[in-house]
């Protein structure tokens, strides 16, 4: 029975994320949401002059024309829906050299942009040049936007989970950074505690030497001062082991990460394909 | 003070102070054991500044979508097909405001698609103008379209879709004189647009001017229509009956629990007063419960 929900479930789904093939029209026939073959003019038209145009823009012009490209795979009109799949391998051959460029060119938020936009398009398969964009934006913002940077790494390595630098760079910007030294105080306070009760046995020790039998009164002096000298060192570590163990909890705990991967503005390039 | 006592409380005071010192070691053992925070797996959400530029990007897509669809069907005067998608286009996007507001010049342009697919294509351009006019929030020349539509495309649904606008704009002469053109195409086609003509007609009428506006329709029709009303009168007052009822239920039920939570909150607070007036007197703080008890299972009744 559950299987059979799931199925029916699926179905609608799949469905759903059919574009129409026609619109209906009150009192009149159909129309039919894409041309015969090949895609409308306008369509067309948009994508031949992007293509065109990358060579030689600016890449202020560069951020346009990426605009341009994408209209077809951001307006959710029933006629842009039906030609997305037509328009599919031309926009993503676009959009790759649309990237290249602006990467050529320096601009590497828009280079992000455009690769993002044909690694969406494509359906999310492995992209490592997108992979490589992205890890080197959020390598140069890691510092200043941690949880962009942080983003911007775990996208890059969906696109391309072998890309060393993203990988290394979500391990560094996940981590707690004070863990082992943290940790480090901490175990330093256990360690003035066992030292602290050794020194405190040793004055109990030298005391009840002392009130045990009798000695020469140098002697005596000599096992005093060693007295006081433990009794110094031993409360003194009694103190200092549990302000050093607080200590290391305060430092562990406020080395870890308050922030969780959100994206920069001008990422995803593309809502839900 | 003997030598000997001195030195057991040295001991005491140093085991004490052992003690106090190992007391506050248990929560860094505790926090060497749990181990540290780290970011949660997962790809991260969008920030609120990127959703809205997604959202605003929808808007700019659709109206650019719309102004080249526009170009496109002036470029291809010929291509009814493109035509007519650009005036599928202009009612998407009457449906977004925001995409709308970014066409400054869309009613002129939308006036000449629309004016050129009626000369070029009158059928299907009328009804295709119809809708896009009823888009633009232009019910005079939406339902003009439709009665232009129902008579030169003989479209029984054109007649039957003008009613709505032209009764709004007043125009309901028009909207029947469409209706009774029709009533011919549509009596001989299936029951169900012979009705819907009726129902366009009654949308059109009083109680008194009804009769009079179904002259056109044969009389045996009118009165199986009238019984038809009747029938639907009767089926729309049963419905409203059965909500109100189950309205009412609903309001009993609301209030019943309402009662019943008073009742109980009630029992509790003289079980508290009760059990605090018996201080530590045992069988008094046991016979303030079971008076507690019956009090709450009395609450049920409500």
């Amino acid at each position: 029975m559950r299987l059979v929900l799931v199925i029916l479930l699926c179905g609608a789904a799949t469905a759903s994320a059919a574009p129409e093939a026609s619109i209906e029209v009150v009192a009149a026939p159909p129309i039919a949401t894409a041309p015969e073959a090949g895609l409308d003019p306008d369509v067309s038209a948009r994508l031949d002059a992007a293509e065109r145009a990358i060579a030689t823009s600016s890449p202020a012009e560069l951020d346009e024309l990426l605009d341009r490209v994408l209209v077809l795979f951001e307006s959710d009109d029933p006629f842009s829906l039906a030609q997305r799949d037509a328009a599919k391998p031309r926009t993503i051959a676009i959009l790759g050299k649309l990237g290249e460029r602006a990467r050529a060119s320096g601009d590497l938020v828009l280079a992000a942009r455009a690769l993002d936009a044909r690694w969406t398009i494509g359906g999310g398969r492995r992209d490592p040049q997108l992979a490589e964009v992205l890890a080197t934006w959020a390598e140069r913002d890691a510092a200043a936007a941690p949880a962009q940077s942080l983003y911007l790494a775990r996208r890059a390595r969906k696109a391309d989970p072998d890309q060393r630098k993203a990988r290394d760079l979500d391990d560094d910007l996940s981590r707690n950074h004070r863990a082992w030294s943290g940790r480090l105080m901490i175990v330093a306070g256990f360690a003035a505690l066992a030292a602290g009760i050794y020194a405190r046995t040793r004055v109990g020790a030298i005391e009840s030497d002392l009130a045990m039998q009798a000695r020469p009164g140098d002697e005596v002096d000599r096992q005093l001062a060693a007295r006081d000298r433990y009794d110094m060192i031993g409360t003194g570590l009694l103190v200092a082991a549990p302000v050093l163990s607080i200590g290391g909890i305060v430092f562990l705990a406020s080395g870890n990460p308050s922030y969780t991967p959100t994206s920069p503005n001008e990422l995803p390039a593309l809502g839900d394909p | 003070m003997s030598r000997g006592m001195l030195v057991l409380a040295l001991l005491v005071a140093m085991a004490s102070c052992v003690t106090m010192s190992a007391s506050m070691m248990i929560g860094p053992a505790i926090a060497l054991a749990v181990p540290p925070g780290k970011v949660q797996a997962g790809e991260g959400d969008s920030s609120d500044a990127a959703d809205k530029r997604l959202a605003a990007r929808k808007h700019a897509a659709l109206a650019t979508a719309t102004r080249d669809a526009l170009d496109a069907a002036a470029a291809a005067p010929a291509d009814v097909r493109l035509q007519r998608r650009a005036a599928a286009m202009v009612r998407a996007l009457a449906r977004d405001e925001k995409a709308r507001e970014q066409i400054g010049d869309l009613t002129p342009r939308t006036k000449r698609l629309l004016d050129h697919l009626v000369a070029t294509a009158p059928c299907p351009g009328l009804a295709d103008a119809a809708a896009t006019w009823l888009a633009l929030d232009d019910e005079d020349a939406g339902g003009g379209a439709y009665v232009q539509a129902a008579r030169q495309c003989q479209s029984v649904e054109a007649a039957i879709a003008a009613v709505r606008p032209l009764r709004r704009v007043e125009r309901c002469e028009t909207a029947l004189a469409a209706l009774r053109e029709v009533w011919p195409r549509a009596q001989g086609a299936r029951s169900e647009l012979a009705i819907e003509v009726l129902d366009g007609v009654t949308a059109c009428s009083t109680a008194i001017t009804l009769r009079r506006n179904l002259s056109f329709v044969p009389p045996d029709v009118v009165d199986d229509y009238f019984a038809l009303l009747e029938a639907r009168r009767e089926q729309e007052a049963e419905s409203e009956r059965r909500a109100e009822v189950a309205r009412r239920e609903q309001e009993a039920q609301s209030r019943a629990f309402a009662a019943t939570s008073r009742c109980e909150s009630e029992c509790s607070a003289a079980v508290s007063t009760c059990t605090s007036s018996c201080g530590s007197d045992t069988s008094c703080n046991q016979r303030c419960y079971s008076v507690g008890h019956v009090c709450r299972s009395g609450c049920g009744s409500y």
